[in-house]
Parts: C-alpha cells; structure tokens; sequence
C-alpha cells in the first residue's frame, strides 16, 4: 500500500511544492534532472527556512524514487526468477548487477543522462506501462488478477472499479502521453525523438526474442499467478 | 539603538525573503507538504503495522487468512460462475486453502 499511496503523494508533492519555486524564480521546467539536482539546491538557500523545504523536498524525492525503483526492479526480479534457474537472491543480484551496469554511462556523463532521460521517461516508462496494462487489461482480464491475486493478502480492499481504470483509462492516459511526447518533440528534437522511439523499438523486439529463448530453454511457467501483497 | 537596529533588520530581512513566494505560492508550498506527506507517512505507518500484525498471526498460529470476507465472498463467485477459465484451478485452491485456514486458526487478521 505504501508504494501506491506513499509514492504517489510524494510524486505529487514533489510536482506540486516546485511548481511555485520554478515560477517564482523564473526557472525552466523542461530543464528536468538539471532542475532536480542543480538549480533547486541553489535555489532552497535562498528561501526563510531553506533547510526545511530542501529536506521535505530531497527526502520526499528519495522515498519517491527507492519505492518506485523497489516497484519497478520487482517486475524484472519475478520474471527472470520464474523463467530462469535462478533463486530469489541470484535474480535479485543478477537484475541489479545489470541495472547498475546500465547506469554506469549515466552517472559519468549528464549528456547520457540527459539523453536516457528523455527516451526512457517520455516513451520507455509509458510504452512499457501501456504494454502491461494492455496484457492485464485485455489478455489475462483485470477482474480475474483483481480477485485471485490483488486481494490476495492486501491491506485494502480493491473493488470493481479497478477493472475499467485498467482497461481504458490508464491506457487512454499512457497513449496520450507518448503521442502527446512525439507530437511536442518531433520538430524541436528530431533525431532524439526518432531515436527514443527506435531504441523502445528495438528492445521491445530484442525482450521478445530473449523471452521466447528463456521460455524454451526452461520450464514455462504457465498459469501462474503471484500477488502476494 | 543598536539592538533596535538590528531587529529592524531582520524583520525587514525575514519580509524581503518571504517576498521569495507569492502568499498563494506559500499556501501551496505549505499545503502540499502537509497533506501529501501526511498521507505518505500515514500509508507508511499503515502498510509496516499491517505487515507487523500479519507477522505476529504467522509467528504465533504457523499460519493466517489469505483473504478478507469480502474478497473471499468475490472468488467463490468468480470460481462458481466461470468453472472452466483459464486459472480456476487456481481459484479454487486459493479458495479452499482460506477457507480450511479459516477453520483452523483462533485469531483471523481480516474481520
């Protein structure tokens, strides 16, 4: 519960409480991680009490991004854990390793940073959000995963009406958001905005192929349905 | 005079910087904060007491209730109506493991 509800106020907050620094001080939004990590820390000093927000702000910030990094790492964790020989902490280990990895350009160079930013944030988060909701919503069925494995072991009891905000609504939002993205980048960012969507591309068919290997290569784990919180 | 001086300033310092913000930019600074990570702590605090509850039921009976009467009420009838879907025997155990759980432990952690 704390990941839905927890993550999703601290998101909003961190959105909500920045949004009158950035007009006050005349920022740019669309200056993103920069914004985040640069101009916000020069900008809490100079405010009664900067301390304070600085850490309701960065702390919230942490929480925000730990939950939502536990969230979305769990995804990769069950999947290479079921569909590969691999326990529980040599999934984990082996998930993270290659984050990490991943990362490495990143955290050298605020160019790559930037650029990933841009390509995972406006159309790798979305598309991949969108593909499982899709799955969720119109394959497995959003009422059968409510009953069988939501409300398995939960906090709080998730109703009916989580069975249309699966099947139309989050998907309406998230094709939104990536047309929304191309439409608004395609002309001021070509290349990044070509090359966001041919990177999605080319590994969305490179984790289809790489799960069609593992799948005949170990024992499919059909028909299994987790959700144990 | 000096001291008078120095309050003066520092009231005129402390009015300059909460000039930084709008009245309404430190209601919503202010606001937010309150009610986001109230809500955020709070999930918190609910989500560790809950895990901590469920933790004690295992620790004390070997084992706990997989689902709440209601949800419990929603899979009997989800397993009733669609017997041949695909994932009912699933159901069906899921169903049944709650239901001999139920009859076993003393103390239940759903109502």
């Amino acid at each position: 519960m704390f990941t839905a509800v927890g993550n999703t106020s601290v998101g909003l907050l961190a959105i909500f409480a920045v949004f009158p620094l950035v007009f006050a001080f005349g920022l740019e939004l669309s200056e993103g991680s920069q914004l985040t990590f640069v101009t916000l820390p020069n900008v809490f000093p100079q405010m009664p009490a900067g301390p304070f927000w600085a850490i309701a702000f960065f702390v919230g910030f942490l929480f925000a991004t730990i939950s939502t990094g536990l969230a979305v790492t769990e995804v990769a964790v069950t999947t290479v854990e079921e569909e590969t020989r691999l326990d529980r902490k040599g999934a984990v280990l082996a998930t993270a390793g290659v984050i990490w990895l991943l990362g490495v350009p990143s955290a050298i160079s605020s160019e790559v940073f930037g650029t990933m930013d841009f390509m995972f944030g406006n159309f790798g988060l979305p598309l991949v959000t969108l593909l499982i909701v899709l799955t969720v919503g119109w394959k497995i069925g959003p009422d059968r995963i409510r009953v069988l494995a939501l409300n398995r072991n939960a906090d709080i009891h998730i109703g009916r009406w989580w069975n249309p905000v699966i099947k139309y609504v989050i998907p309406a939002i998230m094709s939104f958001i990536i047309v929304y993205y191309v439409a608004t980048n395609v002309a001021s960012s070509f290349a990044q905005t070509a090359g966001g969507l041919a990177l999605m591309t080319v590994l969305l068919v490179v984790a289809v192929i790489a799960m069609s290997v593992l799948r005949r290569g170990g024992e499919p784990a059909a028909d299994t349905v987790t959700g144990d919180d | 005079m000096t001291g008078t001086a120095g309050t003066a300033d520092a009231a005129t310092g402390m009015a300059d910087a909460m000039l930084v913000l709008s009245p309404t930019g430190w209601v919503t600074m202010v606001g937010v904060i309150a009610v986001l990570w109230g809500t955020a702590v709070w999930a918190l605090y609910r989500s560790l007491s809950d895990e901590d509850e469920k933790l004690e039921l295992i620790e004390r009976q070997g084992e706990m209730d997989t689902y709440s009467s209601r949800a419990l009420a929603e899979l009997r009838e989800r397993v009733t109506a669609n017997p041949e879907a695909p994932l009912a025997d699933e159901g069906r155990k899921r169903h049944n493991e709650c239901v001999e759980i139920l009859r076993r432990v003393d103390e239940t952690f759903y109502d």
